[in-house]
């Protein structure tokens, strides 16, 4: 019973980081898009 | 369709940092395999142990974060390197060393919970990691304050050498206050090699993670630091003509 607890602790704490990861992750390339439709391409740099 | 090589990135991706996701989704995939699967169980926290494969490397990011946020803000405050590019790779850092310092606290109250048998305790290590995820917090609130780009800059670059006293402060408190937190078990070579090699995918997938994140965040300041000087540009044109006769 605790070893089953317990790997329901294991399988949440990665979860919440790759869950953590890919939600920050999302919001990121979202926030790059919308600022990317305001500037043209040959303004930024890296292009 | 894969979110880090997505076609859509392209508004702040080049090759290089398309490569870059690739790599990192690979070393993600291999630290979820290695670290929940393959490992073996610690004689004793049992499987417990398989939290600190991303709760170490997490912890580590995040000084690292920090410490970048420190060092180019520095850059920018000495004038020789004044650039906001160095500005705006600090506040990148910042943002992502809190992610990374989230997770660490996240994952250190499910591995307390199975360890201590709480999810939180006032500890030195866990008080003083606590502190500094609330500062950097501030830290990126101080940087939404407004004014000009140079102005933010300055504030937020004196901001950031004063937290990063914060971070030897986390650090070594295991070892001046001697807490319930465990000291580096790491260094003292407690870990068996199949351990340590998962430890290491934690640690290589994670560094690869934060530069990706850094490369894309600092790129999107960028863009917001151009639309801002645009909208700028804009107004003042604006009210000129409305000034002409």
């Amino acid at each position: 019973m605790t070893a089953m607890l317990n790997a329901g602790y294991v399988i949440g704490s990665y979860a919440a980081t790759f869950g953590g990861i890919a939600l920050y992750t999302w919001h990121l390339l979202r926030r790059a898009r919308r600022a990317a439709e305001q500037v043209p391409p040959q303004d930024r740099p890296w292009t | 369709m894969n979110p880090l090589i997505n076609m859509d990135t392209r508004a702040t991706s080049t090759r290089f940092t398309s490569a870059l996701g690739l790599a990192t989704l690979i070393g993600l995939g291999w630290l979820a395999v290695f670290g929940l699967f393959l490992s073996p169980n610690d004689r004793v926290q049992k499987t417990g142990v398989r939290i600190l494969y991303i709760h170490v490397p997490s912890a580590w990011l995040a000084y690292l974060a920090f410490v970048v946020t420190g060092l180019a803000s520095a850059g920018y405050l000495w004038k020789r390197t004044r650039s906001l590019t160095l500005d705006r790779i600090a506040g990148a850092s910042a943002e992502v060393g809190v992610l990374f310092m989230g997770i660490t606290l996240v994952s250190g109250s499910l591995w307390g919970k199975i360890s201590w048998g709480t999810y939180w305790t006032w500890d030195s290590r866990l008080t003083t990691t606590a502190f500094l995820f609330v500062t950097y917090i501030g830290y990126l609130a101080v940087r939404d304050l407004g004014g000009s780009h140079e102005q933010r800059a300055r504030r937020s670059g004196v901001l950031a050498l004063l937290a990063l006293v914060e971070v030897p402060l986390v650090h070594f408190s295991v070892r001046w206050w001697r807490p319930l937190h465990q000291q580096e078990s790491v260094a003292k070579g407690k870990l068996s090699d199949l351990m340590l090699f998962t430890l290491f995918v934690g640690l290589v997938s994670f560094t690869l993670l934060y530069v990706w994140l850094v490369m894309h965040r600092q790129r999107v300041a960028a863009l917001d630091d151009m639309v801002d000087d645009g909208g700028l540009d804009r107004a003042l044109a604006d009210r000129r003509s409305e000034g002409m006769p």
